[in-house]
């Protein structure tokens, strides 16, 4: 590049200076606003990154705490509340292993062939086993026999042996009959009932 | 406030046109005479000179494009300020004019076509057949005297293509030139 050429170049980038204030004004960068667009750029990554993060966490958390708010007022809103969670499996009766020797909460939605079981931790199966033979005692009776629930529960000990909450405490005297099929007589104590709730709420696993 | 006030205050004498000016166009100001000069102190000064300019034109001038026409006076100073220095400090307007010798054959002369202003009736034409993407960039890398990554970041485009567009733009001018016999 010469003096001459360098010079002219000048001179054409001075004039440039002169052209039609329409093609300068049609040109205008966004001034002040480079760093703006930039930031924005960030700012709009930073919140859609934030607002995922956040639905992310904000799901178990929610689950978490619709799960600590929820205190059921009696078995059938226990149950139907309970049949939605993980960690229960859904099922037909007859797939229902009463001698896997692991203690188990089944129950069923009424006018519906599904069940739902829950193998209860160990530590629970005692304690269940327990509170579930003394519930008919403490329980008020249905007076007319007729209440209307939408499900039946029983507790099974693994060994065979089933035990059926809505049912009034014989003492030893055993019933015949369809083991899925029974009129409730008693309406379960809601202590019992919470408890029930709470062995299958805060169960992790259904194994 | 739109431009149209703006000048209208100028021409009433009203003082507030230099503040409104600056508060609308002070950045645009600033930025382009940066661009030329690289300095921010030597910046400032060829803005408010660019107030005082416009104040004294003001009666005489009623631009319609009050951003493009006060572009123009801070782009004429930072230039005066840039040729005064130049033998001292050498900015990015150095690379700039490097970069239109492109459209300058060796044996050139272009100085009273410069004068009687041929070349800008030239320039205006030339710009005039450009499409607007095209001639935006070029306006704004050799008016404006953005740098290549601003263009590229104010146009949302590759920096690859700004200077491919820049070369090809300059490459069409110089033919422009030649055609019309300027140099």
């Amino acid at each position: 590049m010469t003096e001459k050429e360098y010079k002219t170049a000048e001179y054409i980038f001075s004039e440039i200076g002169q052209i039609d204030d329409k093609f300068i004004a049609g040109a205008t960068p966004a001034y002040g606003m480079k760093r703006s667009i930039k930031r924005m750029r960030t700012v709009r990554v930073v919140f859609v990154a934030a607002i995922i993060g956040i639905a992310l966490l904000c799901i178990p958390v929610m689950r978490h705490i619709n799960k600590l708010n929820f205190e059921p007022q009696n078995m059938s809103e226990a149950l139907l509340k309970a049949s939605k969670l993980e960690q229960v499996t859904n099922t037909k009766k007859d797939s229902i292993d009463l001698f896997d020797g692991s203690v188990k909460i089944i129950w069923k939605i009424k006018e519906t062939d599904d069940f739902y079981f829950l193998r209860v931790s160990e530590n629970d199966s005692e304690s269940i086993i327990s509170k579930t033979e003394t519930v008919g005692k403490i329980s008020d009776k249905i007076s007319d026999g007729t209440g209307d629930y939408p499900d039946l529960l029983w507790i099974n000990d693994g060994k065979g042996l089933v035990f059926a909450p809505y049912l009034e405490y014989s003492d030893g005297n055993i019933g015949y009959g369809e083991l899925y099929e029974y009129k409730p007589e008693i309406e379960p104590n809601i202590n019992y009932v919470k408890y029930v709730y709470e062995i299958i709420n805060e169960s992790g696993t259904n194994n | 406030m739109d431009d149209h006030q703006i000048v209208n205050l100028f021409w009433q004498r009203n003082e507030s046109a230099i503040s409104e000016s600056e508060h609308k166009y002070g950045k645009l100001l600033t930025k382009i005479s940066y661009s030329l000069l690289s300095s921010s102190e030597d910046a400032e000064e060829c803005v408010s000179d660019t107030y005082v300019e416009a104040w004294n034109r003001m009666p005489k001038d009623r631009p319609t494009y009050l951003g493009a026409y006060l572009s123009k006076i801070v782009r004429c100073f930072s230039i005066n300020r840039y040729r005064a220095e130049k033998r001292q400090k050498r900015g990015g307007t150095n690379t700039i004019i490097e970069e239109l010798t492109d459209c300058v054959p060796s044996d050139c002369d272009v100085f009273s076509e410069y004068e009687n202003g041929r070349l800008r009736n030239v320039l205006n034409g030339f710009l005039a057949s450009l499409d607007t993407a095209k001639r935006t960039v070029f306006v704004r890398r050799y008016f404006y005297a953005e740098s290549i990554s601003d263009i590229s970041v104010g146009l949302n485009i590759s920096e690859a293509k700004v200077k491919t567009v820049l070369y090809r733009t300059r490459q069409s001018l110089k033919n422009v030139l030649e055609k019309e016999e300027l140099l």
